[in-house]
C-alpha cells in the first residue's frame, strides 16, 4: 500500500479532504436552513396556514400524483407568497454573489453592488422616472426599466474610466466610488426639485422592497441569475488567482483583464436584474460573502456558491421578519437586512477579525 | 542546452526607458543571477520574459517564441514569484500551494494534485504548514510557500523576485540551497533578481550585471565581481576577498562621484 510508505502524504491528504468535507457541510447546513425558511415564510400572512399544510401545497405541484395538499393552501401559496419567497431567494443569491465576486476580482472587502455605485445608479434611473416621468419604456415599466438601464450605464462607466487609466482593481473601484457620488449628487438634485409625493415614492424606492414581485419578474431574475451563476463559478480558479495579484494570477494563466471585464458584466446584469425590481438591497452584498468566508475561507469554489446561499437566507430572513415584527405592517426589507446582518456580522467580526482579510 | 534565448528585447513604461536591447540566454539547470541599482531593471525584465509586461524584441523558449503563447502555455512554462506577496487569500498554506496547479487542472481537484502539492511541501520541508492560515506564517515559511506555489506550476523556468528579501539570515541560505538542489536534481533553470551580491555569488552560475536598463556585463561572479565593476555599476567602493573560490564582497564606502 502506498499510503502506508508515506504516512505523511496519507495524512495530509485525509486532512484537506476533512477540510473540504467542513465546507461541503457548511453548504448543506445552509440549504437545509434556506428550505426551512422558505417553508416557514410560506405561513407568514393574513391567512392562517400550518408549515406541513406549506411544504404540501409545494411538494404537490413537483409530485402532484404522490402528495395531496389543501387546495385553499395552495392557491394561497403559489397565488400570493412562493413568487415572494423566490424571489427573495433569487435576489439575496444574486446580490451575495456579485458581491463576492466583486470582492474576489476587485480584491477590496468593500467591493461589492452597492458601494460600487450600481445601485445609486439604479436609484437614480428611478428618481428620473418618478420626479420627471423620463424614461425609455413606457407605463408600469418606466421605473424598472430606468433603473436597469443606469445600473447598466454605471457599470460602463466604472470599465469606460478604468480602460482609460488602466484595468487594475484599485482603479475600478475608485471609478465605482465616483459614481456611486455622482449618481447619489443627482439623485438628491432630483429629490430637491420634485414635489414632496414624489419624493417620497423615491425615498420608498430607496428602502428596498418585496412586495412588487410577481411570477413574470421572479421569471427574469432567476433566468438571468441562473444563467450567470453556473459561468461565474465555473471560473472559480480565475478569481483565487486574481485574489494574489495581478502580476501573480497573470503568471498562473490568467488573462487579468479580459476575466475582470467579463465577470464586472456578468454582475451588473445580475445586479441591474435585481436592483431595478426590488429597489436598494445592496447591502446583502457586501456583508453575505464576508460572513461566508469567516466560515469556510476564502476559495471561491466553495465562498461563491455558499455565499449565495447565505444571501438567500439573510434576505428571506430578513423579510420574514419584515412581515411580522409590526403586526399590520410590512417594514421595508432593504431596512430589515441592515439591522439583522450588521449585529451578526459585527458578531462574526469581533470573534474573529485579526487575520481576516 | 540553450532554454532561453533572449535577443534585442527593450521595454519602456510611457515615457521612460526601463530596458534596452538586451541580449543573453539561460541553459537548463542554470541559475542566472540579475544584479544591479535600484531601477535597473531586474524587475522588469523578469515580468517581460513572462510576459506580464510585453516588451520589444523576441524571447525564445527552447526555440518557441514566447510572444506566440497562450497564457495558458505560459503558465505551465515559467513560474513568477513576486518580491513580495499582495495575497488577500483567505485560506489555508495547502490552498495557497494548490493555486499553482491552475494552470493544470479544470475545475475540481483529483487525488493526483493533492499528492503534488504534498511531493512539493515535503521537498521544502513545509508539510507540518499544511493546514495552517496562510495569512499567519511568518516571512521566511511565506517565501518557501510561494516557491512552493511555483514548483507545482511545473514550469521549465522559474523566474524570482529577490527571494531573500525580507529573510533572516538562516531562512536565506535554506531557501537559496533549496532553489539551487532543484537547478543541480531538477534540471530548473532559474532566473532571479537579488541584492545580496555575496549570495549570487555562491548561488548562481552567471551574473547579469544591469545599468540603467543595459547589460553592464556579463559572466561568472569571479570574474565578474571586481571592485572597478561594483564601483562602475552602484557608485560603491568596495574590496572584494576570495573565499574557498567565491568572491566576497565588502563595502567600503559610496564613492563621492558616480561615475
Amino acid at each position: 500500500m502506498q499510503h502506508e510508505e508515506t504516512p505523511g502524504r496519507y495524512r495530509v491528504q485525509l486532512e484537506y479532504q476533512r477540510f473540504i468535507g467542513r465546507k461541503i457541510a457548511f453548504i448543506g447546513g445552509s440549504l437545509l436552513l434556506l428550505i426551512v425558511l422558505i417553508g416557514v415564510a410560506a405561513t407568514i400572512g393574513s391567512a392562517d396556514i400550518s408549515i406541513g399544510d406549506a411544504y404540501a401545497a409545494m411538494l404537490s405541484w413537483a409530485f402532484p400524483e404522490i402528495v395531496e395538499a389543501d387546495e385553499l393552501a395552495v392557491t394561497i401559496v403559489f397565488g400570493l407568497r412562493l413568487h415572494r419567497i423566490l424571489f427573495a431567494v433569487a435576489a439575496g443569491f444574486g446580490l451575495a454573489l456579485c458581491g463576492a465576486v466583486m470582492q474576489g476580482i476587485l480584491r477590496n472587502p468593500l467591493a461589492s453592488p452597492f458601494t460600487l455605485g450600481i445601485s445609486s445608479a439604479a436609484t437614480f434611473g428611478a428618481s428620473l422616472a418618478i420626479v420627471l416621468g423620463l424614461g425609455l419604456l413606457a407605463d408600469e415599466h418606466l421605473i424598472i426599466g430606468n433603473a436597469f438601464l443606469f445600473s447598466l450605464l454605471a457599470a460602463f462607466g466604472i470599465y469606460g474610466l478604468a480602460r482609460q487609466k488602466g484595468m487594475t482593481a484599485g482603479t475600478m473601484v475608485l471609478a465605482g466610488i465616483l459614481l456611486m457620488y455622482l449618481f447619489s449628487a443627482m439623485t438628491s438634485f432630483l429629490q430637491y426639485l420634485g414635489t414632496s409625493e414624489q419624493v417620497y415614492e423615491v425615498v420608498f424606492w430607496t428602502f428596498g422592497s418585496l412586495s412588487r414581485t410577481t411570477w413574470e419578474k421572479l421569471a427574469v431574475v432567476a433566468a438571468i441569475v441562473g444563467v450567470c451563476t453556473p459561468f461565474v463559478i465555473w471560473r472559480s480558479w480565475d478569481i483565487n488567482a486574481m485574489c494574489e495579484g495581478d502580476e501573480v494570477a497573470k503568471s498562473l494563466g490568467v488573462t487579468v483583464d479580459r476575466v475582470r471585464t467579463v465577470m464586472m458584466i456578468l454582475t451588473s446584469l445580475m445586479t441591474a436584474a435585481i436592483v431595478c425590481f426590488t429597489g436598494t438591497i445592496g447591502f446583502i452584498g457586501l456583508v453575505a460573502p464576508h460572513i461566508t468566508r469567516l466560515a469556510i475561507g476564502g476559495d471561491h469554489r466553495f465562498l461563491l456558491p455558499a455565499s449565495g446561499i447565505v444571501g438567500a437566507v439573510i434576505l428571506l430572513g430578513a423579510d420574514c421578519a419584515a412581515r411580522t415584527l409590526l403586526p399590520g405592517q410590512v417594514i421595508p426589507v432593504g431596512i430589515m437586512t441592515a439591522f439583522i446582518g450588521i449585529p451578526f456580522f459585527g458578531y462574526l467580526f469581533m470573534r474573529r477579525g485579526r487575520d481576516y482579510w | 542546452m540553450v532554454t532561453l534565448a533572449i535577443d534585442n528585447l527593450s521595454f519602456s513604461y510611457r515615457s521612460r526607458q526601463a530596458l534596452c536591447g538586451l541580449r543573453f540566454s539561460l541553459q537548463k539547470a542554470e541559475i542566472l543571477g540579475l544584479v544591479g541599482p535600484n531601477g535597473s531593471g531586474k524587475t522588469t525584465l523578469l515580468k517581460c520574459i513572462d510576459r506580464i509586461l510585453h516588451p520589444e524584441g523576441s524571447v525564445l523558449l527552447d526555440g518557441t517564441d514566447v510572444g506566440s503563447m497562450s497564457r495558458q502555455e505560459l503558465a505551465r512554462s515559467f513560474a513568477y514569484v513576486p518580491q513580495s506577496s499582495q495575497g488577500m487569500l483567505a485560506g489555508t498554506v495547502f490552498d495557497a500551494i494548490l493555486l499553482g496547479r491552475r494552470p493544470h487542472i479544470g475545475w475540481g481537484v483529483g487525488e493526483e494534485e493533492i499528492e503534488k502539492v504534498h511531493g512539493v511541501m515535503e521537498l521544502l520541508g513545509i508539510e507540518e504548514l499544511a493546514l495552517r492560515d496562510f495569512a499567519e506564517i511568518s516571512g521566511g515559511e511565506r517565501q518557501k510557500v510561494l516557491i512552493a506555489r511555483a514548483l507545482c506550476q511545473e514550469p521549465k523556468v522559474l523566474l524570482l523576485d529577490e527571494p531573500t528579501s525580507n529573510l533572516d539570515l538562516r531562512h536565506q541560505i535554506e531557501v537559496m540551497e533549496t532553489i539551487r538542489g532543484l537547478a543541480d536534481r531538477q534540471h530548473l533553470s532559474v532566473v532571479m533578481a537579488i541584492h545580496d551580491l555575496n549570495l549570487a555569488a555562491r548561488f548562481c552560475d552567471t551574473l547579469l550585471m544591469l545599468k540603467s536598463g543595459e547589460i553592464f556585463a556579463a559572466g561568472d561572479p569571479v570574474s565578474l565581481l571586481t571592485p572597478e565593476t561594483i564601483r562602475a555599476v552602484y557608485g560603491v567602493d568596495s574590496m572584494v576577498r576570495n573565499e574557498l573560490g567565491i568572491p566576497c564582497v565588502i563595502p567600503m564606502r559610496a564613492c563621492k562621484e558616480r561615475e
